[in-house]
């Protein structure tokens, strides 16, 4: 099939979801909506709407809008969206009921409002899309959430999916493609920033005829969740843009590496695929063209270290998920021995775009050394918690104030947790800092995958920092001497010095452990362990004095962090 | 002083200000290690692939001015780098990770004052609590962990807190004892199990802070897929894996001798005590032909040799003078014409012992029945010289894994030529093909991608109709190899076609098609015995099918390919060299219609039912036993004589694969024990037999490369420095047959298999007197048509006899592949218990064999 039939029939089921006859509920789904009961609301309007066949019920992508969920909304006659936020079953059937019977919005339970180009929105609803936090927001990769159901490729095509392949396949051969995505300055989103297309080159220079690109969604930071994002809203984002990254590098095979128990990413981005080798944009001879490509879905245990890069090629082969030793780096020697280039979901969901509207259009956005956006994930003590699309470049002053609503309570943030577990804490001196790569990595933070969490003046910074440690320690994968017994020595010290029993040298023992893990460690995982001890002294050394000098137990309210490593089953 | 050919490029590196070549590829601790400089390690080993954890060996780099610290393990050289590895700061990284490391460690005794004082036998004043004590560790004074800490400089004074980990100590399988308290989690043990044994018994459990190795099923090694083969105790730089035998005892000596269990002939480094007890044996990774690896029978089997020992000679159980003894013994021989005498001699004899017995006897004496002690195997003797032009295979055991395709019929060597069947497994691991064709499911089984299960009579016309397909297919190509008889080949093969012995033999027609595909592609190693076939023309049938094959792919003169026969007899190719198994003319069993009156029986290392099943042995008037164990004193022997045994031994031993390696002898032979040459030498003497007179096995050795062929290039003092393999001149010939077996597969068969590793519910581990113990539920793999006759249900409790009062009860499970029989497989791990507790501490020859029974009877429950 062309691609331009599929794409007539794609618009042909959007024309008619759109069309005046049809009412079409949308309720977001995705973890939060799920944590929420967006699934009981489905399932209720299912019930609600039974026999009437001018309803359509659909279940489409989370907007990043959590404190929100359940969100749900009702296209009106002229196709301008109402959306009711927090819906339970009781205000659900309220609004139904008035829907049926009034034609009409339930005013009293409406969120705001969302009309599509050229329409006149309805007065006395909120516009969504041009107020906080929404009108701050940049939507590129996350463009269709909260718009499109995620299990549907039509959906995806119909607002111009796989326009990019489409346009790569038939206008651009791989070297050109290569080109647009190293001229576009992006730059990796796993955390080392590196430039994306310098990546790809390495793999595209290699002349095996089997290299994979394989595409990380491991995602065990606690406080991010926007790879699982992009799987779960919208899969085929990534999908097209997996497909491209092999086209631009003439690989063979492309994987998507889940963490087993991540349940809808896995479930949609099966479906996604499964869905795009009907329709050819998967499989022997794409669309035609002579480029062969296929992509599968691999699952990894409960381990975070998995998500280091040669790790992941281990779990991918069925071994014990633990790094390799590098050189030779995965270009040359990778999963199964053959050339590998692996990527972050976010990095390739912006490849679409790239290739689709150009390099230079993307580069226009974000700022001068990052261009493009962040999607970051906001969580703690904020009051609009979510997964936020942003251009490069805003301060963490505005996330914050724009974005993220200011502190949830009465009390003043304190500090930010930012790049994992592994990135540390930054200050509030520091928040005039601008969310870059660069302007970050000054202050010592890192934006890493994008998960901030928000701590406010009641955290305890060494008890917080005993959290992360306790984390890093559990995760370590036991392979590497200095990760393996460092972290578990780090955090033995860290619990004697919050439960008041600190020795005198206790924070030199510490860095000096710190010290051979950042030089002595196999991969990452090590040689940041001490990273966040190290930002948390520099922001509340008074803090660590005061846990050091006086009694200072802490009340931990995290306990089950805190696991005793010790004790064995 | 840098060489740049370009294809073995060398590259210099400066190694802390000596500039030194390394190989291309190779790591920086290894081109350190060529050149006598020591980096500490601790998770890395000659004889395994870089792992990189313990971060030991880190070494700053300098590559085009840029500086890194880098594991000197996993960082290959490159030219011009420079290498540093004795700095301070690389110094402080060391001590800081090892400060790590002690804290889950017992080192009490390196923080003690009186270390440089106190002695192994010393009493401890309390300055080091007793679980801490490097004095009461098995490994202690030999401990690699020690001298890495030494060498780190480390001040023991760490202030972090020690953790003893509390785990219970496995001292209740067989052979081994483990203590993970001493584990340092180098992963060594593991590593070994899954690169080179490619068991995988043992695993990573856990992870951070609490990982630690395990088996990888279930707690017990028995259950875990264990084939004791102690290659983990090897690496294991702690006390954490031990030998359980023995394992206090500290050893006086080291010697490198051949393993006489075989006829691999591993290299293997003996460690004897000052009691001239042989404590220890561990695999020598220079040996060539096992690299390093052992079994159970080479590291386990050996303490038959630490037992008391007949030291003098006996006549009628009483003790005489060596003097008479040889008086007594000249007298019955000349007293006895030669057709009377027979000679049993060892397989474990040197091939010294064995030259000296042929020209004595054979050649002297003309006593005609010379023979060893072992299934002799002469039908693949036969086979391989009317193919070959030579007695024994060729290739190298090694070269095993870089074959395509690897060829395993009706033979065990997982059991009984262990390495043989390593080399097969690393080969299916890197994704060779590896067929077996076999009925019995056997360890090799599991490894195998192409199990061809049809009972043994039926291979022969499975390798024929492979054989027709080839040559159908070479005919249109004109690509035949015409090696002789080459046309009655093809006669014999046409009567072969694919589809009617498919139907034949059961199994699928496109199986042999596929077959006949795989072996046409690369180079194909051919390793076969002839067990389950027990007459001789069948043997001859099939050996004959095998070898026309091999010819028929073309591997005859392939690099890549090896023909390797499974013999058991240590030195039995040997023996063929020396011509103790009769020349290549008249290769014979025994006269089975001799009678003899004297026998002169070398009992070393014999197959224990060659000896009992032996009639012409029991009936002979005058038995001469040579021997030094003690169990065969006040038995029926008429005279004995003391001969060296394994631990006393020295000489020179052909293995396999045409190998000739030099065995030392770790201990001196005590009293009148005396090597057999020795023995052979002086009843010459007293025989009056001139041209027997040689001073010492150099000697003999000199005589040997001026008379038997293959020998000639050999230098008899550079042997013991390095292995000499006899390449023998192929003439390569087709094999044919008239012979027509009659059909004799009416019987039901019950085939007897062993594994490693069975379902874990049909495993129980259960304790006896403290030492674990298997029980298996007996799962009886009944053939569809029995199963159908005998109107018998899947899960049906059946009692199977036989008329040889063989009875064996199970549960019936659906066998599919093979008709009219039925199959079981029995768990190694219990034959390993079996073996551990066997009287007779020779146990290596005595692993029960694996065979089938006829069953008569078949009664469900």
């Amino acid at each position: 099939m062309e691609f331009d039939q599929i794409k007539n029939i794609s618009l042909q089921e959007w024309d008619n979801l759109n069309s005046k006859d049809t009412i079409w509920i949308r309720v977001g789904y995705g973890a939060s909506g799920q944590a929420a009961g967006a699934q009981e609301i489905f399932d209720l309007l299912e019930e609600l709407s039974s026999g009437r066949d001018n309803i359509t019920i659909t279940l489409v992508g989370s907007m990043g809008l959590s404190y929100a969920e359940p969100l749900m909304d009702i296209k009106s006659n002229n196709g301008v969206r109402i959306f009711y936020n927090n819906v339970t079953p009781k205000i659900t059937k309220e609004i139904f009921n008035c829907l049926i019977e009034k034609n009409a919005p339930l005013s009293k339970y409406v969120f705001g409002q969302i009309a599509p180009e050229g329409e006149e929105p309805i007065d006395g609803f909120i516009e969504l899309n041009k107020n906080a936090p929404l009108k701050f927001t940049k939507q590129i990769a996350t463009k269709n959430f909260g718009n499109t159901s995620p299990t549907n490729i039509n959906h995806y095509i119909a607002n111009g999916g796989y326009e990019g392949l489409r346009k790569a396949l038939n206008e651009l051969d791989p070297e050109k493609t290569l080109n647009q995505v190293k001229n576009s300055g992006l730059r990796g989103r796993g955390g080392a920033a590196f430039s994306t297309g310098i990546k790809w080159s390495f793999l595209a220079g290699n002349n095996s005829n089997i290299k994979y690109i394989l595409c990380n969604c491991e995602e065990g930071d606690p406080g991010a969740f926007n790879d699982k994002g992009i799987l779960e809203n919208d899969p085929h984002m990534l999908l097209e843009g997996l497909i491209l990254a092999g086209y631009a590098t003439g690989a063979s095979n492309g994987h998507i590496f889940i963490r087993d128990g991540h349940e809808i990413p896995i479930e949609n981005s099966r479906k996604a695929i499964e869905q795009a080798y009907e329709l050819n944009l998967l499989g022997e001879n794409i669309l035609g063209t002579g480029f062969s490509y296929d992509v599968e879905v691999s699952l990894t245990g409960d381990s975070y270290v998995a998500g280091e890069e040669t790790a992941l090629m281990e779990a991918i082969e069925g071994k014990r998920s633990m790094p390799r030793f590098k050189p030779p780096f995965p270009a040359v020697f990778g999963l199964w021995g053959k050339p590998s280039n692996i990527n972050n979901v976010k990095t390739l969901s912006y490849v679409p775009y790239i290739i689709k509207e150009g390099s230079d259009e993307y580069k226009n956005i974000g700022s001068e050394s990052s261009s493009g956006t962040a999607i970051v994930c906001l969580s703690g003590h904020i009051k609009r918690p979510g997964m936020y699309e942003i251009e490069m470049g805003m301060t963490i002053n505005d996330l914050l104030k724009n974005i993220g609503g200011g502190s949830s309570n009465q009390n003043e943030i304190k500090l930010l947790q930012t790049g994992g577990p592994l990135g540390g804490v930054l200050g509030k001196e520091d928040f005039d800092v601008k969310i870059d790569f660069d302007e970050m990595s000054k202050v010592g933070a890192i934006l890493g995958s994008g998960g901030i969490i928000v701590a406010d003046s009641t955290t305890d910074v060494v008890d917080l920092i005993r959290t992360l440690v306790a984390f890093n320690q559990f995760e370590s994968c036991g392979k590497c001497f200095p990760c393996r017994l460092g972290n578990t020595h780090m955090l033995d010290i860290l619990n004697r010095i919050c439960n008041s029993k600190p020795n005198d040298n206790d924070m030199d023992i510490i860095k000096k452990i710190g010290n051979s893990m950042k030089t002595g460690s196999l991969c990452g995982h090590g040689q940041l362990g001490y990273s966040p001890i190290a930002s948390a002294i520099k922001y509340f050394k008074d803090e660590f004095d005061i846990a050091l000098s006086v009694n200072h137990p802490v009340d931990s309210n995290i306990d089950e962090m805190i696991l005793p490593t010790r004790t064995r089953p | 002083m840098t060489t740049t050919d370009n294809n073995n490029k060398l590259a210099t590196i400066n190694l802390n200000g000596t500039y030194i070549n390394a190989k291309p590829g190779q790591t920086i601790i290894q081109a350190a290690m060529d050149h006598g400089v020591y980096i500490p390690y601790l998770c890395y080993h000659p004889g395994l692939d870089p792992y990189g954890a313990c971060r030991m060996c880190v070494v700053e780099t300098e590559v085009n001015g840029r500086k890194s610290i880098q594991a000197s393990c996993t960082t290959p050289v490159t030219d011009g780098m420079i290498v540093t590895s004795t700095q301070d700061d690389i110094k402080d990284l060391r001590q800081g990770i090892m400060d790590l490391l002690i804290t889950e460690h017992p080192h009490g005794c390196l923080t003690c004052h009186r270390i440089e004082l106190c002695g192994p036998q010393d009493v401890c004043q309390r300055h080091v609590s007793v679980t801490d004590r490097c004095t009461t560790c098995p490994k202690n004074e030999r401990c690699e962990l020690k001298d890495t800490i030494r060498s780190t400089e480390l001040d023991m004074r760490t202030p972090l807190n020690y953790n003893r980990r509390d785990l219970p100590i496995h001292s209740d399988d067989p052979f081994y004892d483990r203590d993970y308290n001493l584990c340092i989690v180098c992963v060594r043990c593991v590593r070994v199990c899954d690169e080179v044994r490619v068991d995988n018994a043992l695993t990573l459990k856990q992870r951070s802070g609490i990982a630690i190795v395990g088996t990888a099923s279930g707690n017990s090694l028995l259950e875990s897929g264990c084939e004791f083969c102690g290659a983990c105790i090897d690496m294991c730089p702690t006390g954490a894996l031990v030998e359980r035998d023995y394992k206090w005892e500290k050893k006086e000596k080291k010697t490198t001798n051949i393993c006489s269990n075989c006829p691999v002939g591993c290299q293997i480094i003996s460690e004897s005590n000052k009691f001239n007890k042989i404590i220890r044996v561990i695999g020598d990774l220079a040996g060539e032909a096992n690299q390093g690896q052992t079994c159970m029978r080479g590291k386990f089997a050996y303490d038959y040799v630490n037992e008391k020992k007949l030291n003098y000679v006996y006549k009628n159980n009483e003790k005489i003078s060596y003097e008479d003894g040889l008086r007594e013994l000249s007298s019955i021989i000349e007293k006895s014409p030669n057709d009377s005498i027979s000679i049993y001699s060892s397989p474990r004899s040197t091939n010294e012992d064995l030259y000296l017995s042929k020209m004595l006897f054979k050649d002297n004496l003309g006593i005609k029945n010379l023979n060893l002690l072992t299934n002799n195997s002469n039908e693949i003797f036969e086979s391989l010289y009317l193919a070959t032009g030579n007695l024994t295979g060729k290739g190298e055991l090694a070269k095993i894994k870089d074959s395509d395709n690897i060829i395993l019929s009706l033979g065990n060597p997982s059991e009984m030529q262990n390495i043989v069947a390593m080399y097969a497994k690393q080969a299916a691991r890197a994704g060779k093909n590896l067929i077996v064709i076999d009925p019995r499911e056997t360890e090799m089984t599991r490894y195998s991608n192409n199990w061809i299960r049809i009972h043994p009579e039926n291979i022969y016309k499975l390798i024929n109709a492979i054989s027709k397909i080839i040559i159908d297919q070479a005919r249109e190509s004109y690509e035949t190899i015409n090696y002789p008889n080459l046309d009655t080949a093809i006669a014999e093969f046409s009567s072969y076609d694919s589809l009617k012995i498919a139907k034949d033999i059961g199994i699928k027609d496109e199986e042999i098609k596929n077959l006949a595909a795989l072996l046409t592609k690369g180079a194909s190693s051919f390793i076969f015995g002839t067990e389950l076939l027990n007459k001789r023309q069948d043997k001859n049938l099939y050996m004959a099918s095998l070898l026309n094959l091999y010819h028929l792919t073309g591997n005859i003169n392939n690099e890549e390919s090896s023909l390797i026969p499974l013999i058991n007899g240590a030195n039995q190719i040997g023996a063929l060299y020396m011509g103790i198994n009769g020349n290549v003319n008249s290769i014979n069993d025994i006269d089975k219609n001799a009678t003899p009156e004297v026998c002169l029986i070398f009992e070393d290392g014999a197959e224990p039912e060659v000896i009992e099943n032996n009639d012409l042995i029991k009936n002979a008037k005058i038995k001469v036993l040579f021997t030094n164990k003690k169990e065969y004193k006040n038995k029926d022997f008429d005279l004995i004589f003391p001969v060296t045994d394994f631990s006393t031994r020295s000489g020179t031993y052909v293995n396999l694969e045409n190998r000739v390696q030099y065995t030392n002898s770790s201990v001196s032979p005590k009293g009148d024990t005396k090597e057999v040459w020795q023995i052979i030498n002086d009843l010459s003497e007293k025989l009056n037999i001139t041209n027997i007179n040689f001073e010492n096995e150099k000697g003999i050795f000199k005589d040997i490369t001026k008379n038997m062929n293959g020998f000639a290039l050999i230098d008899y003092d550079n042997l013991k420095s390095e292995s000499f393999i006899i390449r023998n001149k192929i003439t390569p010939s087709f094999i044919t047959h008239e012979y027509l077996p009659e059909n004799n597969l009416n019987d039901i068969r019950l085939y007897e298999g062993r594994v490693l590793i069975k379902d874990s519910e049909d495993v129980h581990i259960v304790k006896n007197e403290d030492m674990n113990e298997v029980k298996v539920n007996t799962i009886l793999e009944v053939s569809r048509d029995i199963i159908e006759k005998h109107g018998i249900n899947e899960g049906a409790l059946v009692t199977l006899s036989g008329s040889s009062g063989y009875e064996i009860k199970g549960k019936v499970k659906i066998l599919n592949n093979l008709d009219n029989s039925i199959s079981i497989a029995n768990l190694f791990g219990e034959m390993a218990i079996e073996m551990q507790n066997s009287k007779n501490k020779d146990w290596s020859m005595n692993i029960p064999k694996l065979n089938y029974q006829i069953i008569d009877n078949i009664k469900v429950e």
